[in-house]
């Protein structure tokens, strides 16, 4: 997660009154055109009453959203378009509780009931990421909130200007190596013919004994292991380049392959392995190349 | 289901709304009312089912037709009011989700409204305040709801804060403050289409009796630096009758004229506070000259025989201010409908008359009142339904007001003087703690004005005659011994409700009272006489901006406090950068201290210290807010300096 480091400013407050507002509103000028009409003075009394109100609860509605603040975003990286779950920590320093906080970024929104007085909470929101490979920045995330009466809705922003990566979509060529790797080793016996084995591999001499095409298998004798370099890739422009490594990515990681990347300019290499971990050290490194931090 | 929104306490809102609202209104609309509430009890709330959506929305219709058969309009607060009560009651059966519950309690605010259009008393005023209170409350309750926080739904911590003891001042400078211009639509909401005959335009006998029964107050007057005027001169007047057809008495066709409005170059004798009753007629006592009215936007018309009529019935309180004539003009002569007789009148009223014809004037109405003084006439409130004058003349003699004052101007009238019926009130209660006059209902009365040629209109009040206790002691006929009976109840019981109505009364009068020319006044009290109407607006927008600066204020209040403790920190490493000391974004107060200690300062300790107590401060545990006010001076203060090149 992200920590800022200077999250006291003051923010701007928007309030609008809600549909149930206008009609609260626009029963404040009935009464007063009432009043006026028939001079009575009662009736201007309750009028006053009720637009006093009406200005406490959009005071007590933008207090609702006062001494909150976000103190942190974690947002995860994903492939182009992907929707991820991110996570915000919100935490409130006030001496009363917040009541029905509605926090949202771009369409996605959550709801915290009650939030205590000076008490933290994490949420999830949901985030479609660009389609675009590299860094990008969640410029802001929204908190607005229609208590304590449901007149009013006021809300406000927090810029928290989190970046996060998207990896370069995993599209080109499948990895040619695979079929080489699966041929070698030790035979270690034959198993029913399935589509997307390799024709080559179909044992024509068993088949013709038995009623159906039989495939030999190979038992792998050591670890099978891909070094993904950039110059093998057959694109011309950098991004292809880093979209078919993505997709070798993810061949690897679907083979249960180890495997390892090499790209130009990174100083350190993630070295051979396998496993989420790894598989998304990786896509990270594609996302971050050449991306000013 | 509507249960669930649905709660036996909104039941008490509902009620807390309706019923006052209710006995302002007639009768029937508070049957329609019950009767749905019963319908919904029944069918809904116990019983957990449901209408049809279209049965309710078709009695909505429905009474709104009613309503508008009824009263020849929608617009009139008494029509307005009565659709809304059957409405809202109707609302009810819709109620299946938290829209229409928003809806609902708006409604209920809304019955407030009307409520406070036909009652402006204390009572009403504690009403509209309880009733705002719950409204408050089921907002606060229902947004729990909506928001799926259920746990402690009465808690009202929301509510009890600050910001809302912003609102009583604040609603105390609007009320004070805010300019009470008047509308020009002073006409708006009368019925214009069905013409509106109170008792007093129109005269059939049993007409007052049946208001003899009722202990309403009509109007309270107050003697403006007199004393009380005796019971025998207290006259009000209403209405002039003078078109006669049998027992049937009605006031001429009259055409509007607006009357000025009376110069007040002194004051007024005396002030009466009239209880809305939607009738066109003022009331006045015998003799006023002139009036004035509040509220101001009202028209009315001073007739020839000195009655005071509205343009429209107004269904609010109001106020006359009245000056006494001190009986120096000269009268105005009778006209011809003064003597209309009904051709119907019988040979034997006619041959009664006979031997009076040859008197002076003022003979000939001696006679007259000698006839009602020796026949044995009774006052009763039990009389015979009479076909004909001549039935209660000669046979049965026993009447009421109407009777008395309706035979005397026939028998007045075909002896050839001019004579009027006046119908109005007479006699009043007072109110010992307040000295204020109470005419009620029961004060209701008939008599007579003749006109003599050497001293004008003359008041003739054949009641007082028959039973001057009426008159003298305010004694009403008890129907239970059949004798006139005094049956103002002074025991504990009634002085506790007079000691109310005396406060209530000084209410009524500061509320109404309260207009464009008194915040003036108010302002001329304060200090601010040479500004003239025009300052009202300039204070109220004034006022209103110390309020805008005020909430301003509180707004501020609530911003972000800085933490101190972060822009120490921040200027700490400022003022470090400047000293080439930089501590990296990654880095903690831990590398700042490492870089500190090799950079070359000429004071490293003083340096490692603030490091130090930041670290602690941060960090460390019991950092109260003076620590780190003294840590972010010295932070300010403490010299920093780069060694000095040898």
């Amino acid at each position: 997660m992200r920590k800022f480091s200077f999250p006291y400013r003051h923010r701007q407050i928007f309030m609008i009154p809600n549909r149930f507002g206008f009609l609260a509103v626009s029963l404040f000028i009935v009464f007063s055109l009432v009043a006026a009409t028939y001079s009575n003075n009662l009736l201007f009394l309750l009028a006053f009453l009720h637009v006093s109100f009406l200005l406490v609860a959009i005071l007590q509605t933008a207090r609702n959203l006062r001494h909150i603040d976000i103190e942190a975003v974690q947002i995860p990286a994903g492939f182009p378009g992907e929707t991820v779950e991110i996570k915000v920590l919100i935490k409130q320093n006030a001496r009363a509780p917040k009541l029905g906080l509605t926090v949202f970024c771009e369409k996605s929104q959550k709801l915290i009931e009650e939030l205590p007085e000076k008490d933290q909470k994490i949420i999830t929101l949901l985030l479609q990421l660009p389609q675009t490979r590299g860094q990008h920045r969640l410029k802001r995330i929204g908190m607005g909130t229609e208590s304590p009466y449901g007149l009013f809705y006021g809300w406000l922003y927090f810029k928290v200007n989190t970046p996060y990566f998207v990896y370069p979509r995993p599209v080109g060529n499948t990895l040619a190596l695979l079929s080489h790797h699966q041929g070698s080793g030790d035979f270690s016996g034959l198993k029913n013919y399935q589509l997307g084995d390799s024709p080559q591999r179909i044992s024509w001499k068993h088949s013709s004994r038995s009623e159906q095409l039989l495939v030999k298998e190979f038992k792998e004798s050591a670890e099978p292991q891909c070094l993904l370099r950039w110059q093998d890739c057959l694109q011309t422009d950098d991004e292809g380049k880093l979209q078919q490594l993505a997709r070798w990515i993810v061949d690897c990681e679907g083979g249960h392959f180890t495997y390892s990347l090499e790209l130009p300019g990174a100083n350190t290499t993630p070295g051979f392995d396998s496993g989420a971990a790894h598989f998304h050290r990786n896509l990270l490194a594609l996302a971050r190349w050449q991306v000013s931090p | 289901m509507s249960t669930f929104y649905f709660r036996p306490v909104h039941f008490i809102s509902l009620l807390l709304a309706l019923v006052p609202l209710l006995s302002e209104l007639p009768k029937l609309t508070s049957w329609i009312c019950t009767f749905v509430l019963l319908v919904y009890i029944g069918v809904v709330f116990l019983n957990k089912t449901s209408l049809p959506r279209w049965i309710p929305q078709m009695m909505a219709v429905a009474s709104g037709l009613f309503f508008y058969s009824v009263h020849g309009t929608l617009l009139t607060p008494e029509a307005a009011s009565s659709l809304m009560c059957v409405i809202v009651c109707l609302k009810l059966f819709e109620i299946t989700n938290h829209r229409h519950m928003l809806v609902f309690i708006l409604m209920n605010l809304i019955l407030s409204m009307f409520y406070v259009l036909f009652s402006q008393t204390l009572t009403s005023t504690l009403f509209i305040f309880v009733n705002y209170f719950f409204f408050i409350f089921f907002l606060l309750f229902l947004h729990k709801q909506k928001i799926g926080l259920e746990k402690d739904p009465f808690s009202l911590r929301q509510l009890l804060t600050l910001e809302t003891l912003v609102a009583l001042p604040l609603l105390i400078a609007l009320f004070l403050f805010f300019p009470r211009f008047t509308t020009s639509w002073g006409g708006f909401g009368a019925a214009t289409t069905q013409a509106v005959f109170g008792f007093s335009e129109k005269m059939n006998p049993g007409q007052l009796m049946s208001l003899a029964q009722s202990d309403l107050v009509a109007f309270r007057v107050r003697m403006n630096g007199k004393k009380n005027p005796s019971p025998e001169n207290l006259y009000f007047r209403g209405a002039v009758l003078t078109e006669n057809k049998g027992w049937e008495w009605k006031s001429p066709e009259r055409f509007f004229a607006n009357s000025p409005r009376a110069v007040a170059e002194q004051e007024s004798d005396y002030e009466i506070l009239l209880e809305p009753r939607f009738e066109k007629t003022l009331f006045t006592l015998d003799p006023t000259q002139k009036i004035d009215l509040q509220p101001s936007h009202l028209k009315w018309t001073q007739t020839s025989d000195h009655t005071f009529q509205l343009r429209y019935p107004v269904q609010s309180k109001l106020k006359i201010k009245g000056w006494l004539s001190d009986k120096t003009e000269s009268p105005i002569a009778p006209v011809r409908s003064e003597l209309q007789i009904d051709p119907a009148t019988s040979e034997k009223l006619r041959k009664l008359v006979t031997p009076w014809l040859s008197f002076a004037p003022q003979e000939r109405l001696k006679a007259i009142l000698d006839f009602y003084k020796f026949e044995n006439f009774k006052y009763s409130t039990e009389t015979p339904a009479y076909k004909t004058v001549d039935d209660f003349l000669f046979e049965q003699k026993i009447g009421f007001c109407e009777h008395f004052s309706s035979s005397f101007a026939v028998l007045a009238r075909l002896s050839g003087l001019p004579t009027r019926v006046v119908v109005g009130f007479q006699g009043a209660e007072t109110n010992p703690f307040d000295s204020y006059l109470l005419v009620k209902d029961k004060h209701a009365h008939a008599w007579n004005e003749v006109y003599l040629q050497d001293q004008g209109w003359i008041r003739v009040d054949v009641t007082a005659l028959v039973a001057p206790a009426r008159i003298l002691q305010g004694a009403l006929f008890n129907s239970q011994n059949g004798q006139l009976v005094n049956n103002t109840d002074a025991g504990f019981v009634y002085r506790i409700a007079m000691a109310w109505d005396a406060v209530n009364h000084r209410f009524s009068l500061m509320l109404m009272n309260y207009n464009l020319e008194n915040q003036a006044a108010l302002l001329e009290n304060m200090g601010l006489a040479r500004w003239g109407l025009g300052s009202v607006v300039k204070v109220f927008v004034g006022v209103m901006i110390v309020f805008a600066l005020f909430f301003w204020w509180l707004a501020r209040r609530g911003r972000e406090r800085v933490d101190l403790l972060a822009k120490s920190y921040l200027l700490l490493n400022q003022r470090l950068t400047r000293l080439q000391v930089v501590r990296a974004p990654n880095e903690g107060p831990m590398d700042l201290r490492a870089k500190v200690i090799d950079a070359p300062l000429a004071n490293t300790a003083e340096a490692l210290k603030l490091i130090d107590r930041y670290i602690a401060l941060r960090f460390g545990p019991n950092a109260t807010a003076k620590d780190i006010h003294i840590f972010y001076k010295d932070v300010k203060t403490t010299p920093l300096r780069l060694l000095a090149p040898k």
